[in-house]
């Protein structure tokens, strides 16, 4: 009964929210930070006492095919400890927000509770059509945000990011149609089993579908195209969750349903995947490195970590799968701390150009030094939870690609710490730029970024609550396509992390026992 | 099917009517204006609400092969109720605004529903004729409210000439119907040597109904229509007529395709039944599907494409409404592999859609009725900028039933576009499906533009408003259930769906 209750609870949020009092942002927010607060409190068991659950209900029979819908749900280890990234992330983001959307925090409310009740369902969700339904449906209140409180070209930046994301999701619905009435069931275990059935043709259309819905989401080159503008008009507590959460759905879509239902496509175009990829993770950087304002620049360093973790994934070998979860976790953090000091600035003087600042840890030394260390932690220094994850997916791209590749890649880990110094150089030292001062952050903002950034670092210290619960759920996903891939390794000569050999042939993690009828 | 008696059957239909007469029957005692249009409305609305009780609680049954209701017909009933009610509360908003002189607008609206009830539980093609002219002629009146505006009475001239043709043309139809298989009920077999008769017959009688619902090549009056009448009374054109329309649509087909496959020998068909096509049949129905799929994929695209460029609020709703139809078209193709062997085919999706689609759009154009202003003159997308902020509630519900058409989950359009498309797909229509989706998306960008324009422009001073409590109350309901219907799918034509294998047996 907890699955079904973390996503009521969001809803009954939003709705408390909602018909809270309008004008007093100040209580309201208070009120929110106080539910969210208890919602990740309501998730925290799925991590520590309450693993491997799952519920199932039936829904509806779809017309013309013998198929029933299920509302199924489960959490492992990896949605389990996404859950604990888009819960966690939820009070951070309504404390960072308050400076932004001030007397309309009741709307910003509203919407970031159903955000958060459609993630969580995606994550939970273990049929094709309930995880459709979050998917596609936490597009409503992301541009509730972007529109509400966006900034000056938020209406284009709405348009593409709606556009882009819609266009790449029709497919996979076109597909979920497809497997429904070919098999007679959208549930998850049932279709891995049974896609085999399907002629090899189709199969192929059907990977690229569901492979296009994600890779937009994620986003990966070349479907990248509404990242930076919609991040750059979000306002940046609103980046915390789209950034921080919400691109993770679409790796975890790649993990959850692309690898182990299409297994043998999944391997045979591993490659593509692998240099679109390192396109995104090398480019990427080389492109932030040019930006001039500073939301763009994270936008863009989104997408090169996301690209290593995107090329990691592909290269399906277990230690870089085990990285990918841990650097999900990872960049979620990091990024998140990123965009919200990025925001206090903005709300501060209405700018985050990079130019437009000069020597403010003379001026602001809290936030000096909050941004310095966030800088760090997404530059993968040791000892945070950034390294161990980018580590281990590069060791990954050793194993399975020789040098050649983990050297691409790692170039794409030392352009990182480039461009953050660039960033870090021009707006905390040298010359100030304007003569208006700024002040340093209240007490309530800096309690927003401590957390994250203590999270890295003892996550970063002590990966091990990570790696041992997302990370062999990880390896198992990509079992099945480490195996097409390599037909040669028999279970015992895969090369793997001690603790976490992958199952002999495709695992599906879900623990339901139900199948179709 | 039992047989049922006369009064149970026809309820909830008197009840409507009652209420018309009601409504009519009070109006000369109410002197002033404005009280008219805070009782009127009121006394419509209470007999609506009794006869979607009395609806609920009658027994299923048919009445001499005339009439008939069951699950499907049921649930459409209700959407054509609950829409009127909806209406019902945009309508008094607009004449209450507009100082209207009269209270028989409520009248005509609730005689329309009650022509759309008797459409949906015909099984009678003179039946059927009988519920359209009812629920068109009040809706020629409605159309042609605003006596003084010339778009009004263009609109209404080309809606009254045109119905009144393709009236005719339906009319023929069935005439010639009933000449070659001597019956008037839905589904009479056709006697010897007369198929060529009765393929002009259903041709011409299907001609008609699609000028009804609004599907390209017989859509050149709803933008004129809609734009011309009230927006209140486009909302109940583009929802109660819909579900009239495609109800009467769907039966036919259906019953033709029973009647060519010899599954359902004699009696009355439940809109929710399962047909087994057998080859010849599918052989015969072959021409129509093709002609089906291609009337709904030039609708679809048609439609959206045109709608893209409006800035009219209800012009845009009425290309969209094009659009919709063509999705609903998708429902009555056969299979594909119909000829190879013996399929099933069931119109399940279709009454779902129809009638997810039924409350949005009533309540989606009572909305816009609320905040468009006097005589609906903001109704321009400049117009309508801003009021979302101005007048957050309608500004809410708008956002719902405009999520609905966009077919964004979870609301009913969602799963109502899911059902449709999914089993276009699972008929082996595969791309047709990804064009329709396509559209879907070209769709999702107009109304996007829409809600756009009413959240994030400047704060203004909300467009004058009347009387606000019936609306607010029934939007409220209509989003609710927007969201909720999606619960229960099945339980719209459940029938049909619980026995996949074994084909309902239709009467006794």
């Amino acid at each position: 009964m907890l699955l079904p209750l973390l996503i009521a609870a969001p809803l009954l949020a939003a709705l408390i929210a909602f018909f809270a009092s309008g004008k007093d942002g100040e209580a309201n927010g208070r009120l929110g930070l106080f539910l969210s607060l208890a919602i990740a409190a309501l998730g925290l068991p799925l991590v520590t006492c309450m693993t491997d659950l799952s519920w199932s209900v039936p829904w509806f029979t779809l017309w013309g095919t013998p198929a029933d819908v299920r509302v199924s749900l489960a959490s492992d280890g990896l949605s389990a400890w996404l859950i604990q990234l888009v819960t966690w992330l939820t009070p951070v983001a309504i404390l960072g927000a308050r400076g932004a959307v001030k007397e309309r925090m009741r709307d910003f409310l509203a919407a970031v509770f159903i955000m958060q009740a459609l993630m969580i369902g995606a994550l939970l969700a273990r049929d094709l059509v309930v995880f459709y339904i979050c998917y596609e449906g936490m597009l409503v209140p992301m541009l509730a945000i972007i529109c509400l409180f966006g900034g000056d070209d938020r209406r284009t930046s709405a348009m593409w990011f709606f556009l882009y994301t819609m266009l790449g999701s029709v497919m996979m619905l076109v597909g979920i149609w497809y497997l429904a009435a070919k098999l007679g069931t959208t549930d998850l275990s049932a279709v891995i089993a049974g896609v085999q059935r399907l002629p090899a043709d189709v199969q192929g259309w059907l990977f690229i579908a569901f492979a296009l819905a994600f890779a937009v989401k994620v986003p990966l080159v070349p479907l990248h195209g509404w990242q930076a503008r919609t991040y750059a008009e979000t306002p940046g507590a609103g980046v915390v969750l789209l950034a921080g959460a919400m691109a993770k759905i679409g790796v975890y879509g790649f993990l959850r349903f692309v690898l182990p239902i299409f297994p043998a496509q999944s391997s045979e175009h591993a490659t593509v995947f692998i240099v679109l990829g390192l396109i995104a993770t090398v480019g990427g950087a080389l492109v932030a490195m040019a930006q001039d304002d500073a939301k763009r620049m994270m936008a863009y360093s989104s997408l090169s970590h996301l690209g290593l973790v995107m090329v990691g994934i592909f290269t399906f070998t277990p230690v870089a799968l085990n990285g990918a979860a841990v650097q999900m976790v990872a960049h979620g953090l990091s990024i998140s701390a990123l965009f919200l000091l990025i925001s206090y600035i903005e709300n501060r003087s209405k700018t985050f150009g990079l130019d437009d600042f000069g020597g403010l840890i003379t001026q602001t030394p809290v936030l000096g030094f909050l941004f310095i260390v966030s800088a760090l932690a997404s530059a993968a220094l040791p000892g945070t939870m950034n390294f161990i994850g980018e580590f281990q997916i590069l060791l990954g791209l050793y194993q399975s690609g020789g040098v050649w590749l983990a050297g691409i890649a790692g170039i794409s880990v030392i352009l990182g710490v480039v461009y953050l110094l660039i960033l870090i150089q021009k707006w905390f030292f040298g010359k100030a730029r304007t003569s208006e001062t700024m002040t340093d952050l209240s007490a309530g903002e800096a309690l927003a970024v401590v957390p994250l950034l203590i999270a890295s670092f003892v996550l970063g210290f002590y990966p091990a609550p990570v790696s041992s619960q997302a990370g062999p759920v990880a390896e198992r996903l990509g079992a099945s396509a480490y195996l097409q891939a390599h037909p040669a390794a028999s279970n015992a000569s895969v090369p793997t992390m001690p603790e976490a050999a992958p199952a002999p042939h495709p695992a599906p993690t879900v623990p339901t026992a139900h199948t179709a009828p | 099917m039992i047989n049922a008696s006369l009064f149970s059957l026809f309820a909830p239909v008197i009840v409507v009517l009652v209420g018309g007469l009601a409504v009519l029957g009070s109006e000369p005692f109410i002197l002033q204006h404005r009280s008219k249009h805070a009782w009127l409305p009121w006394i419509a609305a209470v007999f609506l609400v009794l006869a979607g009780l009395t609806q609920a609680l009658i027994p299923f049954g048919q009445l001499h092969g005339i009439f008939a209701l069951d699950n499907a017909r049921l649930w459409l009933c209700e959407a054509i109720i609950g829409a009127t009610l909806i209406s019902i509360g945009g309508l008094q908003q607009s004449l209450d605004r507009d100082d209207y002189a009269g209270g028989e607008p409520y009248a005509l609206m609730l005689f329309s529903a009650a022509g759309a009830l008797l459409m949906v539980m015909a099984a009678d093609t003179l039946a059927l004729f009988v519920g359209l002219e009812i629920a068109s002629l009040s809706i020629y009146a409605l159309v042609g409210l605003r006596r003084s505006r010339s778009e009004s009475n263009e609109g209404l001239f080309k809606y009254f000439v045109m119905g009144a043709v393709f009236s005719a043309i339906f009319l023929y139809g069935a005439a010639l119907t009933y000449g070659a298989t001597g019956a008037t009920h839905y589904g009479a077999e056709v006697l010897a040597g007369r198929d060529k008769l009765f393929l002009l017959g259903q041709v011409l009688m299907f001609i008609g109904l699609l000028f009804k619902v609004g599907v390209v090549p017989f859509h050149f009056w709803s933008p004129d229509a809609y734009t011309g009448a009230p927006a209140a009374i486009t909302g109940f054109m583009g929802s109660v007529i819909k579900v009239g329309g495609f109800a009467a649509l769907g039966a036919i087909w259906l019953n033709t395709a029973a009647m060519l496959s010899h599954s359902h020998p004699g009696g009355v068909l439940p809109l929710d039944a399962e047909v087994t096509i057998t080859d010849k049949a599918a052989i015969l129905l072959q021409p129509a599907t093709l002609i089906f799929l291609v009337l709904a994929v030039v609708s679809v695209v048609l439609g959206n494409l045109s709608a893209l460029r409006q800035t009219s609020a209800r012009r845009m709703v009425a290309f969209s409404s094009v659009a919709h139809a063509g999705y609903m078209l998708f429902a009555l193709p056969l299979a594909i592999g119909a000829t190879t062997g013996t399929t099933h085919f069931q119109l399940g999706s279709l009454w779902f859609y129809l009638v997810g689609y039924a409350v949005a759009t009533a309540g989606a154009l009572t909305a816009i009725a609320v905040m468009s202003g006097k005589d609906d003159q903001g109704d321009q997308l400049h117009g309508l900028a801003g009021q979302g902020r101005a007048q957050p509630f309608h500004g809410l519900m708008l956002t719902v039933f405009i999520a609905s058409f966009a077919g964004v989950p979870p609301t009913v359009g969602f799963l109502g576009k899911f059902l449709v498309f999914g089993d276009l797909v699972a008929k082996g229509y595969i791309p047709v499906a990804i064009l329709a989706m396509l559209m879907a998306v070209v769709g999702a960008a107009y109304y996007f533009k829409l809600l756009v324009t009413i959240w994030s422009a400047a704060n203004k001073d909300a467009a004058p408003a009347g009387a606000q409590t019936l609306t607010r109350w029934t939007l409220a309901l209509a989003a609710i259930a927007v969201v909720v219907l999606i619960a229960w799918p099945n339980v719209i034509t459940h029938a049909g769906v619980a026995t996949v294998a074994a084909a309902t047996p239709a009467a006794k």
